[in-house]
Parts: C-alpha cells; structure tokens; sequence
C-alpha cells in the first residue's frame, strides 16, 4: 500500500482554543476517507492545514511522501481540492473560469476545460455567469477546478451540502467513479453519514479537535450486526437479569434503554423473565447499527457492558 | 508568475468594469483636450493652478497636450483603482485566493505574482493614458513638435508619477492584506492622498512631509523645478513606502490563517 497522507500529531490552536488536538491519521492510495464529525469538531480546520491554507502549531504532514516545505508544495499540485464554499469569478461563466484556471494552472491541454465540463455536468450552462449559479453549480464547477489538473488525490469540504437529492446522487456517482476508474484517493469531510457510508472505504470520526475512531467499511459492516433495542424503567434490575440470563454482549444507551447484541436467549423468554422481575417492558424490537447511530454513539458514549 | 499574467489579463478582458474604467478614462481626456481644460482632483497649489492656466493660451498639440494633462495624471489614482479591485481586490473579498493556494502556489510566489500582474496593470494604464491624450490632441490640433527638453522632461514626470503612484497603491495593498476587505482599501486609496494633501497645504514648512504627498507630485512633476537632492528623496520617501509596505503585507499574509 502506497500512503497518500500521514498526519502526526498535529496540533492546533486559535487563540487559547484546541482546534485540532495531537491527530494522527493517514490515507492509502485508492481510499475514500469519509471525516466525520459535527460542526466545530475540526473537519475543516484538518483539510486547511493539509493544504496549507492554515499551518499547523506542531505535528508534522507526509503528502506523497514529502515533508520538507519546498517538497510539499510540490506534492500539492498533485492534488485538488474545495474547502468550505467553492469559489470562482462571479463575472465569469462556468467554462470561463476554467480557461482562467487552465491559463493560471499553466494547463495547456485543450480539451481539459471541456472534459472537465462534461464530467460535473455544465457544460450546457451556456453564458450563465459563477454568481447566478445555484448551490448546486457551484459545486460542481468546484470540483471541475479540482479536477482540471487530473489530480491524485481530491480534498472536498462538505461537498453535499445544499444539494437537492438528485444531485446528492449524481455528485456520489462522480466520485465513485473517479475512484474507480482513475484510482483517485479522495478525501471528504461530511455531516450526511447516509451518503458518506455509501461512497467511503475508510472512515475516521473526529470529535472536539481529536480523532476519536477509524475504521474500514468491512470493519464497521462487521460491527453494525442487528441487535434487540429494549427500553425499560429499570434498565439496571435489566441488566442483572439479562447477564443472569446469559447474556453477555450489551450495552446501556441511556436511562431507559439497552442495546442487546447476544442473541444466544431468545425474545420471548427476556420478556418473561423482565416481567417476572416486575420491569416494564416499553419497547422491545431487533434493530441495525446503521453510520448515523454507530456516530452518535461514538461521541456520545453510554455505559458499555462487556463489548459492543 | 507569467502564468498570473496571462489569467488575470484574460479575466480583466471579461469584465465589463474594465472596458467601463477605459470608457471613462477616454471620456475624462478627451473631454479635457476638447475644452482645453485639465482638472485635478483634491488640493489644488498655487502653483498647479498657474501651470493649468498658462496652458490654456497654448494650442493643444500632442506634446503641449502631454505636458499639460500631466498636471491631471492623479486621476489615474482612480482609474486604476477599479484594476486593482478587479485583480486584487475581489480575490480577497470573494476568497479566491483559496483555489491556487490549495494547489500548490506558495504564498510569495502568489504575493509577487499578484503585485507584478499590478505594475503590468499600472504601466499600461499609464501608456493608455498618455497614448489616449497623444492621439486625440494630435487628431485635433496637431502633432507637433518635441523638444530634447520636452523628452527628457517627461520621462521624468511618468518615472515620477509611476513610483509616487506605486507608492500610494502600496499602502492600499498594505491595508487589503491586513484586513483583507476592498471596501477598506478603496477608502484608504481615495482619502490618504485627499488627507495628505490637506495636511500639507496646512503645514507649508514641514519638509518631509511633502514628499509623502504623492498626489501632488504626480500633478507637479512636469512643471516643478527639482534640485538633484529633492529629486533623490522623493524617489527615496516613495521607494522606501512601497518597500515597507509591501514586506509588511508580505509578512501579514504568510503568517495569516487563511
């Protein structure tokens, strides 16, 4: 495996503020790295440091490689990349813009602005200029500016955001298929974990300026096996009956409720022997582990029992 | 750097506030030309009143008319203005920067890219200036016919005007990379030279302060006499301005969280 990325130990601060604390991680070639966190945790703040729109208080970055300033900068015209809103020149039209980054790009390919252009999707927006775009355009003319220069490795900032349904899909296609077919390893900061899941083959979940989980999707889909959701007034009592019972592997969320994950008892007999124990039952039903609840859970952690 | 050029050039060519500024540039010479007429904006000395009057009892040829429209060259400090927004101004106010700076340009080579697609912006502004009232006086009354005196006098007076202008837009340049806000540097641009020139019409005596007037040597340059030593510091006061301003907004952006 070739690595893209290595962050260690980067720290930074606004002010007295830990924005990124001692953060660590790093990308392989062909990755999808989906960067979860809420907002504030640090997404964006990672990804400006990466290219150097913010520099790090300690820590030290490897792109492709390179560590030393010079070097660096170098590796970084190998990437692309759109953090926070995609800006262009208002004035300008969609394949204007691109001919202005091409010529500042010292791109001299002419069929770049036009692939670029079929490839988001603009190219029948005619003279139809940056600052009339919906949302929507300008994401996508976003990442054909980062694409112009065929990068290696592609940086988006929430790139979803504000995009209706049907470009949420058309947005997800792009992606997967500059990975698959160009062995794009893209790195991509998101809130909307339904998409994420669907695209990304890592995932790494930052909370309060530190990467607090990575894992692989395999991993996850591994972990995110069923499991019974038991909401009862005397989750304690429960607990005690159901570890008298057998069980082994659960989890208490919160004051009402339990995650179960061994299902070596049967449904019927829990309820029989909760019920004997004068607990009463709310809700008993088998549930999945989707990215949303794995992510809430991660950050906001109840009592575990024994393992999840 | 020449890459810069070439993509700033090419959105310039695109915009229509810049065939506006060019529109306006050719209406305000040509209109002074036809009446005779050369204006100045801000303080106006006894002695800039004198010249402007003397040059009305001439005929306009080409080079009495680039003599004269010398005395009104500080109107470039607005008609260059609007180039500056367009190149510089508008990558700060709209965040544009972030694009080739997340790919690889450094900071230095994109601060000095920037200033020299600036000087390139001023330098042809300045012909475009001196070109328009050439041709417009030459079509109307004339060519006429330039003395060694005439050339000499007037390399100096557009070397002067140039660096006095530089001088100015460097603070301009200093305050949009301190607070990168256009609105910010365009008042700074308009009321420094206006304050300046104020203060030194109120404070005759103090020397030094002259030479940090740059609006009034751009409209003098032509017609005062200079001794060696007034020549040298005001190439100095204005060198040393544009020096420090620039490594000041140098020094600002590459520490600058972006």
């Amino acid at each position: 495996m070739h690595t893209v990325l290595e962050l260690r130990d980067i720290t930074k601060k606004f002010g007295h503020q830990v924005a990124l604390n001692h953060i660590s991680l790093s990308i392989q070639r062909g990755d999808i790295y989906g960067l979860i966190g809420r907002n504030g945790a640090g997404k964006t703040t990672i990804l400006k440091i990466i290219v150097r729109l913010l520099q790090q208080d300690r820590g030290d970055i490897l792109l492709f490689g390179s560590s030393t300033k010079k070097d660096y900068f170098k590796q970084l015209k190998r990437t692309g990349s759109v953090i926070e809103t995609p800006v262009a020149n208002n004035q300008l039209t969609a394949e204007q813009n691109l001919i202005y980054y091409c010529k500042m790009k010292g791109i001299v390919d002419k069929n770049a602005v036009l692939e670029a252009l079929n490839f988001v999707g603009l190219a029948n927006t005619g003279k139809k200029k940056f600052k009339n775009f919906s949302l929507g355009m300008k994401q996508k003319l976003g990442l054909a500016i980062a694409l112009l220069s065929k990068p290696d490795f592609l940086i988006l900032d929430e790139p979803i955001n504000g995009l209706d349904p049907i470009a949420i899909v058309e947005f997800r296609n792009m992606l997967i298929k500059l990975n698959q077919t160009q062995q794009m390893t893209i790195l991509i900061s998101s809130h909307v974990l339904g998409e994420l899941y669907q695209m990304s083959t890592r995932f790494g979940i930052i909370d309060n300026g530190s990467i607090i989980k990575e894992f692989t999707k395999e991993e996850f889909e591994t972990q995110s096996r069923e499991y019974i959701h038991l909401q009862v007034d005397k989750p304690n009592l429960a607990t005690t009956i159901l570890n008298q019972l057998g069980i082994k592997s659960l989890k208490v969320v919160d004051s009402k409720t339990i995650n179960i994950y061994d299902f070596s008892v049967d449904n019927t007999e829990i309820v029989k022997q909760l019920t004997l124990a004068h607990i009463k039952i709310s809700t008993i039903v088998k549930e999945h582990i989707n990215l949303e609840s794995y992510f809430k859970t991660t950050i906001e952690p109840g009592e575990d029992i024994n393992h999840v | 750097m020449f890459n810069m050029i070439r993509a700033d050039l090419y959105r310039l060519l695109h915009s229509k506030g810049f065939y506006i500024t060019e529109a306006v540039l050719i209406f305000a010479v040509s209109s002074s030309i036809m009446t005779k007429t050369a204006g100045t904006i801000g303080a106006n000395t006894q002695d800039l009143e004198k010249f402007q009057i003397a040059s009305q009892a001439k005929v306009w040829n080409s080079i009495t008319s680039v003599s004269a429209m010398s005395s009104m060259a500080s109107i470039l400090i607005y008609l260059i203005l609007p180039l500056f927004i367009m190149t510089i101004g508008f990558d700060f106010s709209r965040k544009i920067y972030k694009n080739p700076l997340s790919s690889g340009m450094t900071r230095i080579n994109y601060f000095i890219s920037k200033y020299f697609v600036f000087l390139v912006l001023t330098f042809l502004q300045f012909v475009f200036y001196y070109g328009t009232v050439f041709i417009v006086s030459g079509l109307k009354n004339g060519w006429g016919d330039p003395s060694s005196y005439f050339l000499h006098k007037i390399i100096f007076t557009i070397g002067l005007q140039i660096i006095s202008l530089l001088a100015i837009f460097a603070i301009s340049i200093f305050i949009m990379y301190l607070s990168f806000s256009t609105v910010a540097s365009i008042i700074f641009t308009i009321v420094f030279p206006l304050i300046i020139s104020i203060i030194s019409a109120v404070f005759k005596h103090t020397i030094w302060l002259k030479y940090f007037n740059f609006q009034s040597s751009i409209d003098s340059a032509y017609f005062t006499h200079y001794s060696s030593t007034n020549i040298s510091c005001f190439f100095l006061y204005a060198l040393a301005t544009i020096l420090v301003c620039l490594v000041g907004a140098y020094l600002i952006f590459q520490r600058k969280d972006l």
